[in-house]
């Protein structure tokens, strides 16, 4: 099938206010600019989304003859055209690119895909292209090889919550101060953004803002047709969706993790927060290409850190591009996901 | 320690164990009466999308709500929304560390709406009563009205919405129901999805029902809901709780939530296994904040059973009926597994002007056959022997 378009199913395709305020909040992001619609005043801005937004409208997570098996997100690649503004509708494309066959960590011998999704607008001028890499899962083969086995929930310290907090309310956000290239320089380092401790509460928002889980119906005419993947709750002993291991342990251990886990594309986002924080208003994400490199599981933290790992002048425009290499950290050290981002920044007298 | 920071001694103070004392507790639950409550305020964009999504979330398949080119051939002349989607926001102040329970709705829908109307919510505390029950020895029962304006400032719905509020079961007179398990064979299972298969064919859809038609004492067919999956609550919470009943300045990630902590205290409680301070209403996902609340399992979110009412009066009713009353009472709490049958009776016809209305009586029974909500609906139908309201409806409103 490859190169062949793919069906696939879309959540938002109008970038109303709540759908854009609330979607950059179930991420936990803090910045004005895509949380506020009228953070821009009377400038006659117009309110913009969270460059992953997009994920709402497609997820990206489209995998062709997956049966029985399960599409975990391994990373994105994503080309940002323009911002998504308030009132934009979509439409959108998803292509099979290549398939492949690995040997997996989580379950052995894995197939792998990777899936284009392409954004359209209004008059179908693509706004942002997506490059997900999925791995096709065997539950059965995942539970038995137990890659997790020993995994134990993380307890924290009194003053590694302080610490959390205290992250948390110095975040900075560059806002409308332009940050001008001239004043970017190669290994600078990024203040740290800090997402977590993960809670079931956000993990439920998260997934209610993008991809919200099928109806009881369709869900069982889509299971008996073998199109989906289900379950039966070792616990409740009803037929349950994979998708239930976001916030249930139970539902986790069924397809081979310790507990309920993140779904990696709120981790992703979180790296594009970190760079949009960074640049400001008058800068622009382009490009960012992220990779996951092992789940967050509930209660888990995100310490965001980046540096600035080269800068180029851009020919005819009145700015310069920066790359930001950033890196997610949990609480015990591990690095779990990396993300090369290219900025667009104004210059000093030509802005 | 930083001022700023939650800091143990204040998370401790967050309380599993609050109780309700009395007319004090009822003083409390009544300061707020009159006052446009904070909470209520949201406008709620109606688009495509989430209609689409709160049909998901009460399983109806109307095509009437679904499908926009069959919307614009109907007597509405466009696409429009299952009623119940707007307006029930709990308005319960006060009480601090006393559980909300959901406890039922009465909405009174005054006009249509659909993809591209922006509903204003806004809702005030009506009152507050002591009140026992046979799984909480106190509670006080608050009420609130919410309505539903569109963006041409035209009433869309009125609802009066019931909040319990009981202390957790740790509390003095905690809400204390005995831990119940369900459990289903593969053959039970799969007649209930065959049975759930069958049901799309319930849409009354074009063919209109005409109110000279019904008889008193006809029965609406039975509509079954369930096994209720743990998804059906936790990962549908986020779209239509927060997305589509309205946004609370906790929602959001972690660092909202330490916002909101740290203003109401009483709202937390420390996850045993991390430490992390957390949300008590993790119940209707969690085994164990399900039991610490006092409930027999993990339980559902009471607004999902009323769409299911919702559901299964405008599948009856066809695409030329309007559902003008829906009310629907929680009797019983419904855990994850349970399976809900709906059924309804007519009780009364009437006349009212030139619209002919009849009226139901409405209950969901569990696999136990105890009853979880009762309720009523009326319907406006049209009518052969009275001056028919088509082309009356919202066509000309628009």
């Amino acid at each position: 099938m490859t190169g062949q378009l793919l069906p696939h199913r879309r959540h938002n395709t109008q970038a109303t206010s709540g759908s854009l305020r609330f979607w950059a909040r179930s991420i936990g992001d803090r910045n004005p600019a895509f949380t506020q619609e009228s953070y821009r005043g009377d400038t006659g801005a117009t309110f913009v989304a969270h460059p992953c937004w997009l994920y709402s409208v497609q997820d990206t997570i489209v995998s062709p003859n997956a049966g029985r098996r399960l599409s975990v997100i391994a990373g994105t690649d994503w080309t940002f055209d323009r911002p998504v503004v308030l009132g934009d509708t979509f439409t959108t494309r998803a292509l099979l690119l290549e398939e492949r066959r690995v040997s997996g960590r989580l379950a052995g011998d894995t197939t792998v895909q990777r899936v284009e999704v392409s954004y359209h607008d209004a008059i179908g001028a693509r706004v942002a292209r997506a490059v997900s890499t999925l791995f096709l899962v065997d539950p059965d083969a995942a539970r038995q090889r137990g890659r997790h086995a020993g995994w134990k929930r993380y307890r924290y310290t009194e003053q590694e919550l302080i610490d959390i907090e205290a992250a948390n309310d110095r975040e900075h956000v560059q806002g409308a101060k332009p940050r001008y290239w001239e004043d970017v320089h190669h290994g600078e380092e990024l203040p740290i953004v800090v997402r977590g401790p993960m809670s079931s509460e956000e993990s439920v928002l998260f997934v209610g803002a993008t991809r919200p889980c099928l109806g009881a119906s369709e869900f069982a005419r889509e299971r008996r047709a073998g199109r989906i993947a289900g379950f039966i709750h070792p616990s409740f002993g009803i037929w349950e969706t994979y998708a239930a291991g976001l916030v249930d342990d139970d539902s986790a251990r069924q397809m081979g993790y310790p507990a309920a886990h993140d779904l990696g594309l709120d981790r992703i986002a979180q790296t594009a927060s970190m760079a949009a924080n960074w640049i400001g208003d008058n800068g622009r994400l382009l490009r960012l290409d992220s990779r996951l490199l092992s789940p967050h599981m509930l209660g888990d933290t995100s310490w965001f850190k980046a540096t600035v790992s080269s800068t180029e002048w851009q020919k005819g425009w009145s700015g310069g591009l920066a790359q930001l290499a950033i890196r997610c950290i949990n609480q015990r050290g591990e690095v779990t996901a990396t993300a090369a981002a290219t900025v667009q920044l104004p210059c000093r007298g030509r802005a | 320690m930083d001022s700023n920071v939650i800091g143990k001694e204040s998370r401790e103070a967050g309380s599993l164990r609050t109780g309700i004392d009395g007319d004090a507790s009822l003083e409390e639950a009544r300061r707020l009466v009159g006052v446009d409550h904070r909470g209520a305020r949201t406008t709620i964009e109606i688009t495509h999308d989430n209609v689409r999504d709160y049909c998901s979330y009460i399983d109806s398949s109307n095509p009437l709500f679904l499908d926009p080119a069959y919307g614009r051939r109907s007597r509405w002349g466009r696409p429009i929304a299952p009623p119940t989607m707007v307006g029930t926001a709990i308005i319960a102040p006060g009480l601090k560390g006393v559980q909300w329970i959901y406890g039922g709705a009465r909405w009174r829908f005054h006009r249509t709406f659909g993809p591209g109307d922006s509903i204003a919510q806004s809702g005030t505390l009506v009152g507050a009563d002591l009140k026992s029950g046979r799984n909480a020895a106190q509670m006080v029962v608050q009420k609130g009205l919410t309505q539903c304006v569109n963006q041409r400032g035209e009433l869309v719905a009125e609802t009066e919405v019931v909040c319990m509020r009981i202390p957790r079961r740790r509390g003095k007179g905690g809400l204390s129901y005995q831990k119940r398990e369900v459990r289903w064979t593969p053959g039970e299972l799969d007649g209930f999805e065959e049975r759930i298969a069958c049901q799309a064919d319930a849409v009354r859809g074009t063919e209109i029902r005409y109110w000279d038609d019904v008889q008193i004492g006809d029965a609406l067919p039975e509509t079954i809901f369930g096994p209720l999956r743990l998804s059906d609550i936790a990962l549908t919470r986020g779209t239509i709780v927060w997305g589509i009943v309205g946004g609370r300045d906790n929602n959001g990630g972690y660092g909202y939530m330490l916002d909101h902590y740290r203003r109401h205290p009483a709202d937390t409680y420390i996850n045993p296994e991390t430490g992390v301070t957390e949300h008590p209403h993790r119940g209707h996902w969690e085994q164990y904040m399900a039991e610490e609340v006092g409930m027999p399992g993990i339980y559902d979110v009471g607004y999902q059973r009323l769409g299911w009412l919702c559901r299964t009066v405008t599948d009856w009713a066809g695409d030329d009926g309007r559902l003008c009353i829906l009310e629907g009472m929680l009797r019983k709490p419904t855990i994850v597994g349970d399976v809900t049958f709906v059924s309804g009776t007519v009780i009364d016809k009437q006349v009212r002007g030139d619209k002919g209305v009849v009226v139901f009586s409405l209950v969901g029974k569990n696999q136990n056959g105890d009853e979880t909500v009762v309720g009523k609906a009326e319907v406006e139908l049209l009518a052969r022997s009275l001056r028919s309201p088509r082309n009356e409806g919202e066509r000309s409103q628009a």
